[in-house]
């Protein structure tokens, strides 16, 4: 079954209401996982991700077209992040809300490398909340473009259209948040027993 | 070092696979002969490795089942004017600007003017045939209770009607609380319990006090419900049917619908869908 995505986005705009949930339905896991990405915890993820639809809904006429509309929705999400974070001035970013804790018990790293042990576990949640730490600690623009390339995949220049900023701008923005990302993790992966450097 | 600056405008590139051929190559050799960069470039690699562990926590199915129905909660809420009805569909946009310019308020005044002149000469032709009136855009009591509102109060009500039915009619003696799913019935109960939300004021509105009363009602238990600990099922659930037994809601939402039935409400089902909202 295909989703025709440009003729729901019309309908959408000539008022009907099955294609807008069509189209919210279709994009609303991809939008909120880049939500949590950048938030980093479900409540905020939740509110910015509802907050992106309505958004998309209010200003589909301006939406031209001419590029995916999943990046549109990216760009959306990215700056609605960045200005709720401007106005609310979230002081902390919590990495594990409570229902995340729960699901957090069943985790288990890629290629079966953790045994569904406690200690393996313990040692896994520890990781997953550093990992987590190191995410956040980066600024709202590099965390950004970090998520959109790494775990979005999008080449470098669809973030730059996305985000409606210079290809150069974006692999400084890059390169800085990997460099970050290596000082933060150098605990965990000092643990991995992998070489540091700072 | 000025080469190795140069080469490391290429790093991000090539982590992602997104350098040419040609650059590549020139990258790789500069690699093999440079150990600092090679250093460097691995820690980056190992860097990505890490962050590819990364997990990201799964919400229950109950989120993603209320997703449509939250995002219909905030749009109607950020949509529509304190006073106007509870949908705002099609929308409208029109500036202050454009409202106030003269060529603008003529044609308002001409449509106004003909619009009473269209009044009294319907007046004069339909006098006697009042009852056809009746059956045009509002019924009986609709100037001061918009049909949709109508509409979707009796849509809320047939489907927490069901809802309540289901548990009300469940035995907790001799039925497994599993084939009543209440993980489902729980995000159900706070999907409607946000719409209850939604509702109140536009009942307010229209000076609907009975119904206002009964969907505060209804939102109360829907809450009890959807915050029930599924840990203590069988007590959970005999609360609820308790709450439900206790205020007679199955009974005031049936007395609800035969007087609904009675004033000729129209069916949900029977309306189109051209509204973000299916309450």
């Amino acid at each position: 079954m295909s989703f025709n995505e440009q003729q729901a986005i019309q309908e959408t705009r000539d008022g009907d209401a099955k294609a807008f949930r069509d189209l919210v339905e279709h994009h609303k896991k991809n939008v909120y996982y880049l939500a949590l990405d950048l938030t980093g915890n479900h409540h905020d993820a939740e509110d910015l991700a509802q907050d992106v639809f309505v958004k998309m809904y209010n200003s589909l006429d301006s939406y031209r077209g001419d590029g995916k509309l999943s990046s549109w929705l990216y760009r959306i999400t990215v700056n609605l992040c960045i200005n709720k974070k401007r106005k609310k001035a979230l002081n902390s970013m919590k990495l594990q809300e409570d229902f995340s804790r729960e699901k957090s018990n069943s985790a288990s790293f890629d290629g079966g490398r953790v045994q569904e042990n406690p200690e393996r576990t313990t040692d896994s949640t520890l990781a997953q909340a550093h990992i987590n730490n190191a995410l956040q600690s980066l600024s709202e623009r590099e965390r950004a473009v970090f998520v959109l390339r790494h775990y979005k995949d999008l080449p470098l220049k669809e973030i730059a259209l996305s985000l409606d900023i210079a290809e150069g701008t974006v692999k400084g923005l890059l390169f800085r948040a990997i460099r970050k990302l290596q000082v933060e993790l150098s605990f965990y992966r000092q643990d991995l027993g992998l070489e540091v450097s700072k | 070092m000025i080469g190795c600056k140069k080469y490391h405008k290429f790093f991000v590139l090539a982590l992602y696979d997104e350098l040419t051929e040609e650059k590549n190559n020139a990258l790789q050799a500069h690699l093999q002969s440079c150990e600092k960069c090679q250093r460097e470039f691995q820690q980056m690699q190992t860097t990505l490795g890490v962050m590819n562990e990364r997990q990201r926590p799964e919400p229950e199915d109950a989120f993603w089942d209320g997703f449509w129905g939250d995002v219909q909660v905030k749009l109607q809420q950020e949509t529509k004017p304190q006073h106007a009805s509870l949908i705002s569909w099609p929308r409208l946009k029109v500036s202050t600007k454009k409202l106030l310019r003269p060529r603008t308020v003529l044609q308002f005044g001409a449509a106004v003017s003909f619009m009473i002149i269209g009044f009294f000469l319907g007046k004069i032709y339909f006098t006697n045939n009042s009852q056809i009136q009746n059956q045009g855009l509002f019924l009986n009591d609709s100037a001061t209770f918009p049909i949709e509102l109508q509409r979707q109060t009796s849509a809320y009500l047939e489907q927490t009607n069901l809802l309540l039915l289901g548990i009300s009619n469940f035995d907790t003696k001799n039925e497994d609380p599993f084939i009543l799913d209440l993980q489902d019935k729980k995000g159900y109960s706070r999907q409607l319990a946000r719409q209850a939300a939604v509702l109140k004021p536009g009942l307010s509105d229209a000076k609907e006090t009975r119904l206002l009363g009964l969907i505060s009602e209804l939102e109360l238990i829907l809450l009890q419900l959807a915050n029930l600990d599924e840990k203590d099922d069988i007590p959970a659930i005999e609360f609820v049917q308790s709450a439900i037994d206790r205020r007679s809601i199955l009974l005031k939402i049936n007395l609800e619908k035969i007087r609904n039935k009675n004033n000729s409400f129209p069916s949900s089902k029977k309306k189109n869908e051209n509204i973000p909202s299916s309450l």
